[in-house]
């Protein structure tokens, strides 16, 4: 048991450790040159070699990237070149808004696509099934911006039942925050909603065909009770997985959603940062999505593990 | 793009060729023509364009900006006075351009990857599929960022940037059957015939595992169409004054409360070919499993 924990501890220390070597070099490729960039083109090739010395950008890369990623680790990131500000709290707090936006996307969408997905279960093959499985693919396939632009258009222009733009103004509570955010959750919402659904249906007929409910049915337990009580449970274990991984994808995932909705999220910063070449920025936020992505799956293993009593017997 | 749709890893497949049952499959299921009339149309509309659309998609009138729709634009006229009706109609060439290249060249280099890891598995897979964990472990919408804001956008970058994010996609899919394959009689076989290990891979294996090749890339054109509607609409992908659909969308943004027309009748085709797509992907993908 031990062993299996080391093992994945280690597989996430050695993917993380890609991960950063991948956003050092690119980010090395973006920078170019820093001493020519700062002096401009008319500068000698003296000048421009003075100023890398003077800036450390002339010794070997593997020295920058363990003096890069030393940096990250201690939490000191730097400040930003465009915004002026530190890159810490700033990578932090949009961190925050996302997480905000995608919890409230997974709360709309959870007990929607739970509920039709053991309802396509129980009624396999019936037009109920293929309409929620017809459903939860096209909504799949269907691009986050589009939903988006379709509820900004009927909920924000034509009912105008909500605000086009998702932030909050300064000082204005967390309840409005939350009040701006439900339409740009929405979108969320569909595009999850066809694993979720899907997941939960295969697991659940799994669990219908199985001799445990065969048997509380036998024993004369009414449909309703089998299937809550003893088939569900069960049949949750696969979805908490896939809400689990999904769940660390969303984060830096909205991006689009950040964009379409003037929302400022961690996604957006990537954005914004990788546009105007504000390297200080970009790589920590990309490295603080790529470790919120390990923690999330790694919580879902662990919450896997927890609720499954096989695996809890078997560590007994 | 989102990612965890594109990371949507694809199912195990009976490792056989079609068989001609799934043929008539086809045939009957509703949503297969559903979804080749839907696809059909909007093929049909990128290459007839010029013959269908009332008017120039590039020409601007300044004397007549976001009109709404009305019996002279169906679909209302953009910021320039361009008519909406007559981007959107051409607006199916770029989308039908870049996706399918992506899609082609991913599955030929995911292929190869995935025949490599399978077929020589130890230290080759685990180097594989650690790269391929570091590719996807965060949200493929932030690699293409980085990638294009590196190289510049353009058509080019972006097929090559979907080539970059789909071929672990693919590759993982394609390994689990090549290595079924790679135990298999046929491959002791010829291990022994002396065949050298890039024939056992692409002449005996290959042609054994097309049926999960085939349903990848069903499944990925419409995630390929996806991802370069996504760049276009963050900007990374097609430029003014292209029709393209994304490009469009985001453009329309700034004036969605007074012309929502803009931004609409691009969603809606947008909307209309990924699901066309789809749902024959998903036919097909059933029809082989079943």
């Amino acid at each position: 048991m031990i062993r299996v924990v080391l093992w994945r501890l280690a597989l996430v220390a050695g993917t993380l450790l890609l991960v950063s070597i991948m956003v050092f070099a690119l980010s090395d490729v973006l920078q170019g040159d820093p001493g020519r960039a700062i002096l401009g083109k008319f500068a000698t090739a003296e000048q421009v070699a003075q100023v890398d010395r003077e800036l450390g950008a002339d010794r070997p890369l593997v020295e920058r990237y363990v003096d890069w990623a030393g940096g990250f680790v201690r939490g000191d990131w730097g400040k930003s070149y465009v915004m002026r500000v530190p890159v810490f709290p700033l990578v932090m707090e949009r961190l925050g808004k996302s997480l905000l936006l995608a919890i409230l996307g997974i709360l709309f969408t959870l007990p929607i696509s739970i509920a039709l997905g053991v309802l396509a279960a129980t009624r396999r093959g019936s037009w109920v099934d293929h309409t929620i499985s017809v459903a939860g693919l096209a909504l799949v396939s269907i691009p986050e911006f589009v939903s988006g632009t379709f509820c900004l258009i009927v909920f924000g222009v034509w009912l105008r039942w909500f605000p086009v733009s998702a932030l909050a103004p300064d000082g204005a509570g967390f309840w409005d925050q939350i009040y701006r955010l439900v339409l740009p959750a929405v979108p969320v919402a569909l595009l999850l909603f066809g694993y979720i659904a899907r997941m939960t249906r295969s697991a659940m007929i799994e669990a219908l065909e199985s001799d445990y409910v065969r048997t509380a049915l036998l024993k004369g337990l009414p449909g309703s009770t089998v299937i809550l009580r003893h088939a569900l449970p069960n049949a949750l274990l696969p979805t908490i997985s896939v809400v689990g991984t999904q769940f660390g994808l969303l984060i830096g995932g909205l991006v689009v959603l950040e964009v379409l909705f003037n929302y400022p999220g961690i996604g957006r910063l990537i954005l914004d940062s990788a546009l105007a070449h504000d390297l200080p920025v970009l790589g920590p936020a990309v490295l603080a999505v790529s470790v919120v992505f390990m923690a999330c799956s790694l919580i879902a293993d662990a919450l896997f593990y927890i609720l499954n009593p096989r695996s809890r017997r078997q560590a007994a | 793009m989102s990612a965890e749709v594109a990371s949507g890893t694809g199912t195990v497949l009976p490792d056989t060729a079609p068989q001609p049952g799934v043929l008539a499959g086809l045939a009957i299921s509703p949503s297969f023509w559903v979804g080749v009339a839907i696809t059909g149309f909007w093929i049909a509309a990128a290459i007839l364009w010029p013959l269908l659309a009332p008017y120039d998609p590039f020409k601007l009138d300044v004397l007549s900006p976001l009109a709404p729709p009305s019996l002279k634009h169906f679909f209302g006229t953009d910021e320039l006075g361009r008519d909406v009706f007559s981007r959107v109609l051409a607006g199916a060439t770029p989308a039908m351009s870049i996706a399918p290249v992506a899609t082609l060249l991913s599955i030929a280099t995911g292929t190869t990857m995935g025949l490599l890891a399978g077929y020589y598995r130890g230290w080759t897979d685990a180097l594989l599929m650690r790269v391929f964990d570091a590719v996807l472990s965060f949200p493929l919408v932030i690699t293409a960022i980085l990638v294009l804001t590196t190289l510049g956008p353009s058509r080019v970058n972006v097929v090559l940037v979907i080539v970059i994010l789909f071929t672990p996609i693919v590759a993982r899919t394609i390994r689990v059957p090549v290595m079924a394959e790679r135990d298999l009689e046929y491959v002791a076989a010829a291990r022994l015939r002396g065949e050298s290990a890039w024939y056992i891979m692409f002449a005996e294996i290959l042609p054994n595992v097309t049926a999960v090749i085939a349903v990848e890339a069903a499944v990925r054109l419409g995630y390929a169409t996806f991802a370069a509607t996504t760049l276009s609409f963050l900007g990374l992908g097609a430029q003014r004054p292209s029709p393209d659909w994304g490009l469009s969308i985001a453009l329309a943004r700034t004036h969605i409360q007074v012309a929502p027309w803009t931004a609409l009748f691009p969603a809606a085709a947008l909307a209309t070919f990924i699901v066309g797509v789809s749902l024959a992907a998903d036919a097909i993908r059933r029809g082989i499993e079943e």
